[in-house]
């Protein structure tokens, strides 16, 4: 069965030798995300009415939810992507973003914050609300 | 004879996985196997206890990365069992159908592992850029390329519509014909049959002592493949086990090779059979908590895999256990390694296809 | 005077042309491979990053002998280029060799073990080779060093056919490449990790590389001094040589020690051999 002078990978490699490579420079070239890929969590604080129900249900406790403080918040680098928040979500506050987040080291964390931290609060209780000017970087608490 | 005592792994690069064994050598022939297990067991069967079981698929799925679809899966059917759902036919053929895509990519995975355990590192490459192809098509339908989190107890949760699966067939078709290709190097490569042909050798009879499971029977005569119960649609499907008779190493490589295109064999039959159209329903959602206990056996594609799910009308399960085929082939695995020679150990533990992480839970 | 600058000018420019070689080889292997590849100045950075890189001796005697490794690499090549016997050239490639040998079994490791005992196998095939090879070179040219080869009016290639053949075979051990990589692998995915270097890292792993540049020059010395009219000529033939090992490590899988040995002993014994004595029996 197996001619001892006959290598049919040489035909291959040779092939591949003028062929285009397979692989790309990542992370100088990036393909884009396909259209139902789950990358992150991406939280609109406009309709949210902070009825916890995605805190209860997250399989990684990554989501927090404070009705007292009107807190949102969520540990990415604890979420596992598995979509269950968005299904719950009556308000359809919470989607699923195609886009995956950067990677980040524990340096990228501002004052001392875990990295991957995300945190949305209510200015007072009665106000529409908005995301913290920069939504990396968690406002302190008052 | 001066006797040696080489401890293959728990770090061993043929392995990304933990697991020992401690080899016996005279010179370079091993005399004896000493495995020891347990290096990353995460305490599932206890985490059950307090994790709730509509939460526990997503660690169950996580059991392996390779997998990670069929524990999902298997995890679904014990509770479907146990709480009386009938899923949804498309959700049923879906499933089918990603189980199949799940084998595609594992044995790919697989082979790629052995080109590279007998130091033949373009065949490595071949194999994978393939797999890459396999993981874009879960990533479209599934929207995670290793873990798919589409199952649901009931159900699943994302449908593929008519026009994708179609594209996905001719893309499969495609894939297949180029693996036919590279399953020809496996098949006549001198030098690869050097290295597998003869080499460790399970006869029909030690396979059946062994309970040997999946392709590792197979490969030594046994016809033995827990799709031909006929569940989970199996039955609408005409297919037969691949079967080889040599029991070496490279028959072991035959089987994932030939189960490759059988499996793309099965799901062009699924995409045809299936109920077509927009809006299906793909979801059952039970009520209430689960009572009573169920087996599920599932054909995964290292082989047979049993869940054990018993639960007691709370919202947490009281047991979960997963017989993975893995820890089925160990014992037939120890057998092989006697005897041969240092050069050949990391085939032989390769040709099992060890998963440890799913052994270990 | 003349060769000593030249024993000299090897001893710096050889790691050049050593890491660019492994350069460009990886760059050709990646694309045999249908992968883009990393840079070409990549096997440099590689041994720039390992210099840097805090050393952990396993044996203190290690780091001594992989120096003496280095330096009897080099050596070769500047007494080689040097104008120092031929014969007396390949015992001191024989020695640079073994001193690898001997710093992988001074680790306790197993892995490293088994590699220094596979590499001690390979070496028993590949050393008579270069003895026999320069025998050969010098029986056919009448004299005795490598300047005087290449002054030498007439081809000594034509002569030594099976020498050139043997060449390639025991360039595959020397060049590490599949299918006789047994003792190490650049791909440290086998049986033995990987082999003899298993238990080097930082400096001592960077001496292991330059070593092997050094090699690599040494091996294309060789092949210009059986081309010996025409340097040109010679590198070419290596650069065909190179990619022939390139494309075979690309094409195979790693065969076992057994057959390393068989192969290699009868390239050496049969055709290096064979073309000795055919040149000692027919020259008289």
């Amino acid at each position: 069965m197996a001619n001892p002078l006959t290598l049919p990978m040489v035909r291959r490699s040779l092939r591949n030798l003028v062929a285009r490579p397979a692989t790309r420079k990542y992370p100088y070239e990036i393909r884009p995300s396909f259209g139902g890929a789950r990358g992150k969590i991406e939280f609109d604080v406009t309709t949210c009415n902070y009825c916890m129900l995605c805190m209860r249900r997250c399989p990684a406790e990554a989501i927090r939810v404070s009705r007292e403080d009107r807190i949102w918040s969520i540990e990415h680098l604890r979420c596992i992507a598995c979509n269950v928040c968005v299904e719950v979500c009556s308000k359809k506050s919470l989607s699923m973003s195609n886009q995956p987040r950067k990677p980040q080291t524990p340096a990228d964390g501002v004052d001392g914050q875990r990295p991957g931290h995300e945190e949305w609060h209510l200015a007072a209780p009665d106000t529409t609300g908005a995301p913290c000017p920069d939504a990396e970087t968690p406002a302190a608490k008052a | 004879m001066k006797r040696t005592v080489i401890p293959f792994g728990p770090q061993h690069p043929v392995l990304p996985e933990p697991i020992v064994l401690d080899l016996i050598l005279e010179d370079e022939r091993v005399v004896d196997a000493v495995p020891t297990i347990g290096y990353i067991h995460r305490g599932l069967e206890m985490m059950v206890e307090r994790v709730e079981y509509t939460e526990m698929g997503f660690v169950v799925e996580r059991i392996c990365g390779i997998c990670s679809f069929m524990h999902g899966m298997g995890y679904c059917l014990s509770l479907e069992t146990i709480m009386n759902v009938e899923v949804p036919d498309r959700a049923k053929w879906l499933r089918l159908i990603w189980a199949e895509i799940s084998r595609i990519q594992s044995h790919l995975l697989w082979l790629g592992l052995g080109a590279d355990a007998f130091g033949f590192e373009n065949l490595f490459m071949h194999c994978w850029r393939m797999r890459e192809e396999i993981l874009d098509i879960f990533e479209k339908t599934t929207g995670g390329r290793v873990i798919h989190s589409v199952n649901r107890i009931g159900g699943v949760k994302r449908d593929v519509s008519d026009a994708e699966l179609a594209a996905i067939l001719v893309r499969l078709e495609e894939l297949g014909k180029a693996f036919k290709k590279t399953a020809s190097v496996f098949a006549t490569d001198p030098s690869i049959a050097h290295r597998l042909v003869g080499v460790g050798v399970l006869s029909p009879e030690d396979a059946l002592s062994t309970a040997s499971v999946g392709p590792m029977a197979r490969a030594s005569g046994l016809a033995t493949d827990t799709r031909l119960g006929g569940a989970n649609l199996y039955d609408q499907i005409d297919f037969q086990p691949v079967v080889e008779t040599a029991g070496d190493c490279l028959a072991r490589v035959a089987v994932r090779l030939r189960e490759v295109e059988q499996s793309i064999g099965i799901i062009r039959q699924a995409i045809d059979k299936m109920p077509k159209g927009e809006g299906l329903p793909l979801e059952n959602r039970p009520r209430g908590n689960p009572a009573g206990e169920a087996f599920t056996r599932l054909e995964q594609p290292r082989g047979e895999v049993v869940y054990y799910v018993k639960a007691n009308g709370t919202k947490y399960l009281e047991r979960f256990r997963a017989r993975t085929p893995t820890f089925a082939n160990i014992p037939a695995m120890i057998q092989l390694v006697k005897g041969c020679e240092l050069a050949d150990v990391p085939n032989i533990i390769l040709t099992i296809d060890p998963c440890i992480s799913c052994t270990e839970r | 005077m003349n060769t000593a600058i030249y024993g000299l000018l090897f001893v710096v420019l050889a790691p050049l042309f050593g890491g660019l070689l492994a350069g460009v080889d990886r760059r050709v292997s990646a694309r045999m491979q249908s992968r883009i590849g990393p840079p070409l100045l990549q096997p440099f950075y590689d041994v720039g990053k390992l210099l840097q890189k805090k050393t952990r001796q396993v044996n203190p005697v290690a780091g001594p002998l992989l120096l003496g490794h280095v330096i009897f690499m080099a050596a070769t090549g500047a007494l080689l280029l040097g104008g120092t016997d031929l014969i007396f050239v390949a015992f001191v490639f024989a020695l640079a060799a073994l001193f690898l040998v001997l710093a992988a079994g001074s680790a306790n490791s197993p892995y490293s073990f088994t590699g220094a005992e596979r590499e001690l196998i390979v070496l028993l095939a590949s050393e008579p080779f270069f003895i026999l090879m320069m025998a050969g070179v010098c029986k056919v040219s009448g004299v005795s060093t490598f300047g005087d080869v290449l002054a030498y009016p007439q081809w000594v290639a034509p002569q030594l056919p099976g020498i050139l053949i043997a060449f390639l075979i025991v360039a595959t051990i020397k060049l590490r490449k599949s299918p006789f990589d047994i003792s190490t692998s650049h791909h440290p995915h086998q049986e033995l990790v990987s082999g003899l270097t298993t238990d080097m890292s930082g400096r001592l792993l960077a001496y292991v590389e330059v070593a092997h540049w050094y090699e690599s020059a040494i091996l294309c010395a060789f092949m210009v001094l059986l081309f010996n009219r025409s340097w040109p000529i010679g590198l070419v033939a290596f650069g065909v040589a190179y990619a022939l090992e390139v494309l075979v490590d690309n094409s195979t899988s790693r065969a076992k020690w057994q057959l390393v040995l068989r192969s290699t002993w009868a390239a050496t014994l049969v055709l290096c051999g064979g073309n000795v004595l055919a040149l000692f029996v027919i020259g008289r």
